[in-house]
This record gives structure tokens, sequence and C-alpha cells, in this order.
């Protein structure tokens, strides 16, 4: 099966900062991917980018088999996209924000499709009436409507900007769930960026995380909860500083305890933990979120410990 | 031309349209003595419809004007309203080309500008091409200027446009467009008035030649801008 999603050396600038650094991924069709990162990692670019909203200073990207850049319509008709805050036009109602989008999809010179019925089964489902105004509505009501008015044509692909954002944790939990159960039809492709662990591990098949616009992590979600994992070394006196080595990810030094994070915690690193003279060494598994928290965060400087615990 | 968007357009823009339309009806029917004193009748008996500005009770200037703010405020607003609200991205990626829904933006505009600028002053110059309604000479080429005036408010109104729309670091960059427009205008005025006076022919086409470009400009930045 193809991929709906390649993209190669995506790079993108903004002044001097690079915001987007060489990206190059696929996402085979059928899959859910899920796109981590903390605020201002690039992720929300990299999806502009993908869409045509953005430009790239270099690379490219194909969606369903076209550059990113020349998506014809009715390529794009196949392809749905929830910008970040679900932008819609506040002054119109929400029946009216459906006949305007649906316009663009009956009667065209290209195979479009548009389910009314499934709108409307939508939209009784989140209890929003088609009379009500766009700006009367909450976060979360704009953010299912635009769900509604994104899945209505029938989309291969999926593209989802930080979906959840700005919802409290009811509704964010209530619009994922719809998510999955509106999605789930085979060969559908979903592409959505998260800074919620919770929300990305409960959906998505493989994630990604880009840390400062370079992309740090590429694989099946329970393959990356496998791999990586926390190893607290303990010594006598101040822990040393862990030489680099492949697979580590950060550390962190508490007192006597240096606190690592390695993908594919193995033999050469037992070796060195030895060499530095640890006394315990402890291999615990992680979580995704605690796994991208110290994949995003890097190495911190030590931690400071307080005097009282010194004298003890 | 897509008609959804066209009606989005002008429904986002009707307070502006229907305020334009007002002052306009007012100039119009005040100047063609329809309303009563109390409503403002400007109609004194002794204009020259076309003349100039003295005689005319500067009514085609008032018209160029009120056609001028709308066009500015049009112009901006179908640009920098969406990129403001955030709408850009959920309207460029409908199925339709990003020059049709900008040709369309265009010919909503251009749309207004036919109904709220050239057509009160062509009401006017047939009422003044009237017999009988007005003690003074008429001939069609005195409304020459007029003419000019409409095409200034069409390329004010483009200019606008391509300052909401283009990118720029700071305001003054952003008004570029419309700093070179406002400068061309007077170029164009001075040299009609103090140097070698312009034909009313080459004036006309270098208008028409500047819109053609701007509306090439803005098509060409709305292709290749960032939406983000």
């Amino acid at each position: 099966m193809s991929d709906a999603i390649v993209i190669e050396r995506l790079t993108k600038h903004y002044g001097r900062k690079r915001v987007v650094d060489t990206v190059s991924l696929r996402v085979p069709t059928g899959c859910v991917y899920g796109f981590l990162g903390r605020n201002g990692a690039g992720k929300s670019t990299l999806i502009k980018m993908l869409m045509g909203m953005v430009q790239a200073d270099s690379g490219r990207a194909t969606l369903l088999d076209q550059d990113s850049r020349d998506q014809t319509p009715a390529n794009r008709a196949r392809i749905a996209y929830l910008a970040e805050g679900h932008p819609l036009y506040r002054g119109m109602s929400v029946g009216e924000a459906v006949r305007f989008t649906r316009s663009f999809y009956v009667d065209q010179p290209f195979r479009a499709v548009w389910h009314d019925r499934f709108v409307t089964q939508v939209l009784d489902h989140f209890r929003i009436s088609t009379t009500a105004k766009i700006r009367r509505l909450s976060n979360g009501q704009r953010a299912q409507v635009s769900l509604a008015l994104a899945l209505a044509p029938d989309p291969d692909l999926l593209v989802l900007d930080d979906p959840t954002l700005g919802l409290d944790t009811v509704v964010r939990r209530e619009f994922l769930e719809s998510i999955i159960h509106l999605i789930q039809r085979a060969g559908r492709t979903v592409f959505f960026s998260s800074h919620m662990l919770a929300d990305v591990e409960r959906v998505a098949d493989r994630i990604g995380i880009l840390v400062d616009g370079v992309l740090r992590v590429d694989c099946p979600t329970e393959y990356f909860k496998t791999v990586v994992r926390q190893v607290v070394l303990e010594f006598v006196g101040t822990a040393p500083r862990f030489p680099a080595c492949s697979g580590l990810v950060s550390q962190r030094q508490i007192g006597g305890r240096l606190e690592l994070v390695i993908v594919g915690y193995g033999a050469e690193h037992e070796e060195i933990a030895e060499s530095l003279g640890a006394v315990n060494t402890e291999v615990m598994e992680m979580n995704l979120e605690d796994a991208f928290i110290a994949y995003t965060r890097g190495d911190t400087a030590p931690l400071p410990t307080f005097e009282w615990e010194r004298a003890r | 031309m897509n008609l959804a968007i066209a009606r989005k357009e002008l429904k986002e823009m009707l307070p502006l349209i229907v305020l334009a339309a007002l002052v306009q009806l007012w100039l119009l029917f005040g100047t063609l003595g329809l309303l009563p004193e109390w409503l403002g009748n400007f109609n004194t008996g002794y204009i020259i419809p076309f003349l100039d500005p003295f005689f005319d009770g500067d009514v085609v200037m008032a018209m160029a004007l009120v056609g001028g703010a709308l066009a500015i405020a049009l112009g901006l607003g179908q640009t920098l309203w969406e990129l403001f609200r955030g709408t850009f991205p959920f309207l460029l990626h409908r199925p339709l080309s990003r020059t049709k829904i900008f040709a369309t933006k265009l010919l909503v505009g251009a749309g207004v500008w036919l109904a709220l600028t050239v057509l009160p002053m062509a009401i006017y110059a047939l009422w003044a091409a009237t017999p009988g309604t007005h003690a003074s000479p008429f001939a069609w080429w005195m409304t020459a200027s007029a003419w000019q005036l409409c095409l200034n408010v069409l390329l004010v109104y483009l200019a606008a446009f391509l300052c909401g729309l283009r990118p720029a670091r700071w305001y003054v960059s952003r008004l570029l467009p419309g700093v070179f427009v406002g400068s061309l205008l007077l170029i164009l005025q001075i040299a009609q008035f103090v140097f070698a006076p312009l034909g009313a022919a080459v004036t006309l086409t270098i208008l028409l030649v500047v819109c053609a470009g701007y509306v090439m400009a803005i098509l060409c930045v709305a292709e290749s801008r960032d939406y983000s």
C-alpha cells in the first residue's frame, strides 16, 4: 500500500530561526499518526507546509501522491484539514456554515461527495442547533462543527492541527472519542498534532516527536514505549556526568542520583555505569508521557539540593 | 466566480455597503433636487454638472470620496479580516483554486465599485444629459474627469486589497502599494493641470494598465504568501 503522506527534507526558516529542520517522514495509508512536540517545536508550521498554507524553504511533501504546493481541487476534496483553533466564519449560523462548505463539494466537475445526513447526525449527536450562531458556540462546540464539516466529504486523509487545543478535559475526551468512532473507515489516514500525550496514546498507531524543528522520533507507539527506559544510577557522593553514547536521551543529576533516559538500554550502557562506579542501578519502564517529557526537555542543569539535606 | 464566496463577502461587508449606498443616494438625490429641504437639497438651480467642482457643487468629488473610503474599507476588510480571524486556512483548503477564490473576492469588490461609484456617477451624467433638467450646457466629454475619478477609486480598492494581503514586517512597508497609487494619482493630477495636459485617453490607459498590474500582483501574492 502506498504512503498517504511523504515528507522529504522539509525545511522552513522564520528569520534566522530554523523552525522545521530537514524533516523526512512517511505516513502509510490507513495509519493514525500522532505528531508530538512542545509549543513552538514546529508542529503547526510543518502541518501548514503540508497543507500548502506555508511555503517550504526547501524539501517537498506529497499528500495522496500530489505535491503539497500544487494540490488540485479534486485531490483537496479528498483531504480534510482542521486548522488550529477551528477557524470558522463567526458571523454565520451553523446551518449557513454547512451550506457554505457544502457548496464546494456538490455539482463539481471532479468527483466529490458530501454526506448531508452524516452532518445532521453529528450535529444532532452533539446537540448543536443549525440555527445557532458560530460566534455563540463554545470552543468545544466549534471543534465539533469543524469535525462534522471536515468529515462530510468522506475524506481519505485527515490532517488535524492540535484538534483538542483549548478544550476542557471532558470535551476533549468526548471529541477524541468522536474522532476515533468517526474515522474508523478502512484506508483512512489520520495525521494529527498534539501536545496531549494521553490523547495520542489513546489513538495513534505511530508517533513522531519534533524537538526544536528536528524529528527525533518516528516509530510505532508501542515500540516507543517498550524501547525507552529510565535508568537510575546511585553513587556514593556526587553523581558524575554520564558520557555521551548512543541512545542517551537525557540525564539529570540530583545529589548522588543520576537519572538517565536511554533508548535501547543494553550492555554498552551497563559497562559505562560500572566504569563510573555506580553502586546501584535501577531500570524502569516509562509511560509515553514521561518518555515524551524526557525527549523534549533534553539535558537539564543539576538540581540544587537544600542545605539541610546536605547536613543530614 | 464562486457564488458561495461572493455571498459570504457581500454579507460580511453589508454594513459598510449599506452605509456607503445611503450616502451616495443622499448625494445623488440631493443634487438632482429630489430631497426635501430638511434632508439636504443641493440643487440650487445654478449648478453646471461636470464642469468643475466649483460649479458642480462638488458632488462628483464627494461621490468619488465616498467611493474611495468604501474602497479602502472593502479592500482591507476582505483581506485583513480573514487574516485576523484566522479563517484563510479554512477558506483556502476548499477544493477551489486559490486564483478563483481571490478572483471572486476581487469581482465582488469590482461589483460594489460599479454599483456604488460608477452607477451613481452614470445616473448623474444621464440626468445632466437629459434636456430640461438644468439650465446649462452639457457635452459627454465633460464627464471624462468623473470617469477618471471612478478609475482612481478602483485603483484605490486594488491598492487597499494588496496592502491587506501582502505580508510585511511593519506598517509602512505594508502600505507601499497604497503609497505608490497615491503618488501616481497625484502625479497624474499635476500633469493634467500644470504641465502639458495629458489626454484623457492617455490617463485612462495608464490607470487601466496599473489596475491590471495590481490584479496580477494580488493573484501572485495570494498564490505565494504564507498563511500562518
